[in-house]
């Protein structure tokens, strides 16, 4: 079935008309298929009477009885991959733990060949990252490689080394960010090393290069009154995103994690306090899928929410992370216990005991997640955060505030 | 909030607007609800496009 919708997913049909998106590729799903578009960048999920138009006429996943309603994905749309835990700069909060001697990393070739069993699955894209992906001496060829075999290449950077090297790279991505959580003196605010003014520098060659930049904002209780402040300087620089990314109980940054978490206020002004940031249409503001509760506490409509593809933890669905030694997980923030390498991926994305897990968040959902109109969407929050906070994989994420007005409603009883 | 619904185009279930740079965690664009579909009402239009015509590609 695999190699059937590899063969379809090499259809392309690319047009000059300006109208017209750029289409890469188009894959098969259960309830139809996803086409991927380059210019402009976006998914499109359409049901079976628009892969007819388009001319795909048919698909075993169309007709299997087992796949009418499928927990998850035929394969993920995105790969997040830590190519190299080697990063020189040390900083306090590493999420990855990443140091300046890496061990046990992928090969060229192996890291190829296990890009292209992704790509013949079916992924889109695949974010990079790191340690700092740029301290491979081999990251132009692997970068170059998918874009060969139609994966687009993305890119997280701490941007403290841009130079033509770097921007010759970067041009080949079809999105760069780099990590910045504060302007100016506040730049280091959340232990991060490494300098504002050099960032900044950064961000302007690549504009000046053309390349489509944007900035990565770690959101901590350090930074949180400091936010407005990065959106202006994006907003000034040109950028053309900052997404904000809550702080994360992993790596090293677990050690520090009472100090950095939010407070619930801050959890619950968060998607109001962005709303009112004033920015020029051109810059997007996007959060990680860990805000997602801080977005729905608001009671935002479901249904636009589904058809804008908004989604909590999609570990397993739209989402596999791979770490530097080749073993993928459902995300970045939990280990893989079953030590399962990503060469094994044509098997193991549908028989993963570990993917399985997140799969199965929902179907185990516990109050109040379980009778939460968002369940669908949210899937009870961050893992990584239930896991380290309570130990307990399947547990309500203790930081989304319904979680929160639910304990304490209990608490009252 | 207040409750408007989104009239897609017949056929398209939902759209991801963007690429995810960050190789962490799953981005999300942060619209202003309940006026997404403004946001992405130029994606729906491209889609309809895609269909209008009969596509070139491989079959």
């Amino acid at each position: 079935m695999f190699l059937w919708i590899a063969g379809r997913s090499k259809a392309t049909f690319m047009t000059k008309d300006a109208k017209k998106p750029v289409i890469n590729r188009v894959r098969y799903e259960s309830f139809g298929g996803i086409i991927s578009s380059l210019d402009p960048p976006f998914l499109a999920w359409v049901d079976k009477y628009f892969m007819r138009k388009l001319g795909y006429s048919g698909s075993p996943l169309w007709k299997s009885a087992s796949a009418a309603s499928p927990r998850h994905l035929s394969a993920p749309t995105e790969v997040h991959w830590a190519i190299t835990n080697k990063c020189s700069r040390g900083c306090a909060g590493c999420y990855m733990d990443s140091r300046p001697a890496a061990p046990c990393e992928l090969s060229t070739d192996a890291l190829k060949t296990s890009l292209k069993l992704l790509r013949d699955l079916g992924v889109f894209h695949v974010a990079l990252g790191g340690g700092e992906a740029f301290e491979r001496p081999d990251f132009h060829e692997i970068v170059a490689y998918c874009r060969e075999i139609g994966l687009v290449p993305n890119l997280t950077t701490s941007g403290l080394s841009m130079e033509d090297r770097e921007i010759e790279i970067c041009s080949l991505m079809g999105q760069v960010n780099i990590s910045c959580d504060g302007v100016g003196p506040h730049y280091g605010v959340n232990g991060r090393n490494g300098s504002f003014a050099v960032v900044d520098t950064a961000i302007r060659r690549m504009k000046e290069a053309d390349i489509p930049v944007g900035i990565n904002c770690v959101v901590s209780r350090r930074n949180y009154s400091l936010l407005a402040e990065v959106i202006r300087y994006a907003a000034g620089v040109g950028a053309n995103e900052v997404e904000f990314l809550k702080y994360k109980p992993s790596g090293r940054g677990r050690e520090r994690y009472a100090e950095n978490a939010l407070t619930q206020d801050m959890v619950r002004g968060f998607y109001p306090m962005l709303m009112g940031c004033k920015r020029p249409a051109s810059l997007e503001l996007k959060i990680d899928c860990s805000f997602i509760p801080a977005l729905l506490y608001h009671k935002p409509p479901k249904d636009q929410l589904e058809k804008c593809a908004v989604t909590g933890c999609d570990g397993g669905n739209l989402l596999l992370s791979v770490r530097s030694n080749g073993i993928f997980a459902g995300c970045s923030f939990v280990d893989n216990s079953e030590i399962e390498p990503v060469s094994t991926i044509e098997s193991s994305w549908h028989s993963s005991v570990h993917l399985n897990r997140f799969r199965d968040v929902v179907a185990k959902a516990q109050e109040p997640c379980r009778s939460c109109e968002y369940l669908s969407i949210c899937k009870c929050g961050c893992r990584a955060a239930a896991l380290f906070l309570t130990g307990d994989f399947f547990a309500p994420d203790p930081e989304c505030p319904f979680v929160v007005e639910h304990a304490a409603r209990k608490e009252v009883r | 909030m207040k409750r408007t619904s989104i009239r897609f185009p017949k056929g398209v279930l939902k759209v991801k607007k963007g690429y995810n740079p960050n190789s962490s965690s799953i981005g999300t664009v942060l619209y202003s609800f309940p006026l997404a579909f403004v946001a992405i009402s130029a994606i729906l239009s491209l889609c309809v496009a895609l269909i209008g015509k009969k596509s070139k590609g491989e079959r």
